[in-house]
Formats: structure tokens, sequence, C-alpha cells
């Protein structure tokens, strides 16, 4: 319920361990999830969720309630797994967040975990898109906010929202032509 | 001055644009009705519609997998809390934007100088705590079961397989999990070590799965491991790390 998250938050503005664990069990699988889904990366997301939790910490005092405690967390994640791509790419030389080829090492947890076809079609695919649109179409298709909260979690005008999943609505016209996504539109 | 075709392209671009949210059902009252009243007219549309409807099902039916928390991991982040201090203590520009949180960090206390070796310690301590915990447990355990009544010789075979070179930084350990381990316990079971599977399965059916060498010592993350039901064997890789 927001209005107990709202409650929550307030809570651990004022400094109340308790409310802090109990909002860190609340969101702990919803984060985890969201943050996989972002990064595509399961060795970063544990990394990244403890920082978001720390930023819960010292910064639920700032949270003015305009928006839904939901939406303004999942902003700090947004942010938080940016950097963390970034600063993994600048270690690795290489594009954050996007996938350009299948791992060297060998199978990674995410593709010996996906079971159906189409989800690992779709894993792959979405592992093409930059983690920028790719958050875009979680927040649009899985979590389906509005373009509007998308805007404030990823902190963009709308119209920037909107262009991304234009870009990413194309380059998986591309990926995934069994999902009767190509030859409809030009 | 716009033609009739100018204004009805961009018209029809707009609607485009908007397609995936009303897809989701999240549009206002006012936008809904015109991508309704533009759809009856464009097939292109209508055929963007249908590409949205199918990415979306496809999106919504993926499996989000993700665990409970791990104690320690709650007990990593509270510890941290404890370094940097109350929240209400923050100083006022810490927390403008989700993204100050690490410059902020660094300049609260002293130990907030250098978090990574603060948390080391930290994580020692924890680490410490968690072998007498395992090890503790792992007495009690009954000699380690083999997975099914059919593989009884699996473990002499793993520990006489091809070392591997870890990445650097990275240690390797061998990993069976059990026929009955799920994929969701197995993602658990992984995210508690901030491990990730690099190779396998080998013939014997192990995976190796690598952590990284400065967060917790390996023969804690081994006896973690060995203490999970789903997990029939793990051990450092020889000559790893």
């Amino acid at each position: 319920m927001p209005d107990d998250e709202l409650s929550l938050l307030r809570r651990v503005a004022a400094g109340d361990r308790k409310a802090f664990e109990t909002l860190y069990h609340l969101y702990y699988r919803r984060l985890f999830a969201y943050l996989f889904k972002v990064t595509r990366r399961g060795e970063l997301v544990e990394e990244v969720l403890n920082d978001v939790m720390f930023a819960i910490w010292t910064s639920a005092g700032r949270f003015d309630g305009r928006s839904r405690p939901s939406t303004w967390i999942f902003g700090i994640a947004y942010h938080k797994a940016l950097k963390a791509l970034s600063r993994q790419a600048v270690a690795g030389g290489e594009e954050p967040g996007r996938e350009t080829a299948e791992p060297a090492t060998g199978e990674g947890p995410e593709s010996l975990l996906t079971r159906r076809e189409v989800a690992s079609t779709l894993g792959k695919a979405l592992g093409a898109l930059s983690p920028e649109q790719r958050a875009v179409v979680e927040l649009t298709y899985y979590y389906e906010l509005s373009y509007g909260e998308i805007a404030e979690i990823v902190g963009c005008p709308v119209n920037t929202v909107k262009t991304r999943m234009f870009h990413a609505r194309r380059r998986l016209k591309d990926l995934l032509p069994g999902l009767g996504i190509d030859s409809h539109t030009g | 001055m716009d033609t009739l075709g100018a204004r009805e392209e961009r018209l029809h671009q707009r609607v485009a644009e908007l397609l995936p949210w009303y897809v989701n059902g999240t549009l206002e009252t006012a936008e809904q009705q015109a991508v309704l009243g533009h759809l009856a007219g464009c097939a292109r549309c209508r055929a963007e519609l249908d590409a949205a409807r199918d990415l979306a099902r496809a999106v919504k039916s993926a499996e989000a997998v993700a665990p409970s928390p791990h104690p320690v991991q709650l007990a990593r982040l509270l510890a941290r809390i404890d370094a940097a201090g109350p929240a209400g203590e923050e100083e006022p520009e810490m927390a403008l934007l989700p993204v100050q949180g690490d410059a902020a960090r660094r300049r609260t206390g002293l130990l907030a100088f250098s978090p990574r070796r603060m948390r080391q310690l930290l994580v020692a301590e924890l680490a410490a705590i968690l072998v007498l915990a395992v090890s503790l447990a792992w007495q009690r355990r009954p000699p380690m079961p083999p997975t099914s009544p059919t593989s009884p010789a699996r473990y002499t075979t793993l520990s006489e397989e091809t070392p591997i070179v870890a990445a650097p930084g990275r240690l390797p350990i061998r990993v069976l999990f059990a026929k009955n381990a799920t994929a969701g316990r197995i993602q658990q079971i992984l995210a508690g070590i901030s491990g990730t599977i690099t190779s396998g399965p080998s013939p014997a059916g192990a995976y190796v799965v690598e952590v990284k060498a400065d967060a917790d010592p390996v023969d804690v993350v081994v006896a973690y491991l060995r203490a999970q039901p789903e997990v029939s064997f793990a051990a450092p890789v020889a000559g790893g790390g």
C-alpha cells in the first residue's frame, strides 16, 4: 500500500532502523528484478541494490511526497544502475550495458535460468538495447507505468521517453522477427 | 502552409508514439480517444499496435527471478549505515539527487574517506561470524549425500577436472547443483555469494562460479555453498585465482 510506504519513508527519514529494515524487505525482490532488467548483469545487481538502499537511508528526508514512493525509489535505482554500468564499462573499455556478444567465458546465469525460448530470444534482444532504452521498455510493458511516471524515474522530459521507446521499438523489430514485430510497420 | 498530408503525417507520428502507453492502459482519456479515432483510419498504426501488444505480452511473460534477501547482505548494509551515522545527520545537500549519494558518502566521517577499505573490514568481521556459524552447522551435518543414488562417484571426478583460470580479481569455484535445484534457488544461491556462472556444465554436470577475490574469503563462500541443500558439491578450483 502506497500509504504504508509513505509512512515507512517518513520514519526512515527520522532515522528509524526498524522502518528501514521493513522497507528493505518490502523492496528487495522488486529492486533485484528491476536492476537485473535494467543492467542485465547479474554480478552487479547485489552491489547496486546495496547502494540504492543506502541512498534511501541517507536521502529519505528529501522525498517530497509529490510522486509515489516507488517512483522515487525506482528513480534512485535507475541512476545507480547506470552509474554502475558506466563504471564497469570504463573498467572494461566497453559500451555501458549493451551486450554486443555472448560472454566468451561461457553460459551466464540468465541464459542458464531462462527456460523458455521466447524469453531467451527476448532477453538477447533487450540486451542489445542501450540501458536507457531497455529501462523505458521494461517500465512501460513489465511495470505498466505511464510515460509521465517513467520520465520522473529516469529524470528526463516525456518527449525523451517517447523517443527512446520509438528507437527501442525499431531496434526490437529487427531483432525479434518471430514476435510479429517485423514487417508490419514502415 | 501545411498540406493535409503533412498534418496527417504529424498526427500519425504523435499517435504512433503513444501506442505503447495505449497498450499498457495508462493514457489520459483525451489521448486514449485520439488514439482510438486515428486507429480506425490508419492501417500502419493498427499494425504497429499489434506489434506493441506482442512485445508487451513477451516482456510481461519473461521470468523475473528475484531471490529473497540473504541476512548477510542486510547485515552488511546495516553496518555501512552504522558507519555513516543516522539519516537525520546527513548534510542537506547530500541527498538532492540519487546520483549525489556516492560523492556525499565520501565526505562523511573519517572512515568514509576510504569506504571500500572500511567495507572490507566490516565484511571480514561478518565473514568471520559466518564462518563460525556455517562451520558449526556443517559439523552437525552428516557427510554430503550424493545427489541421486545413480551418481555416487561424482566428487572424485569433479575434483580431477581440468583447472580453470579465472578473470583477474575473481576466484573460481566448482559447483554441482542438486538435480532438484530450481532456477530460482540457483539464482538465490548465486546472489548470496555475488557469484556468476562462467562455464559449465562439465561432463560431470559441474559449473564454474566466479566470485570476487576481494569479497568474502573463499573458504567462507565454499562453506556457505556446501550448507545449501541444493548444492551437492563445492570446492575452489585447483590453481584458480
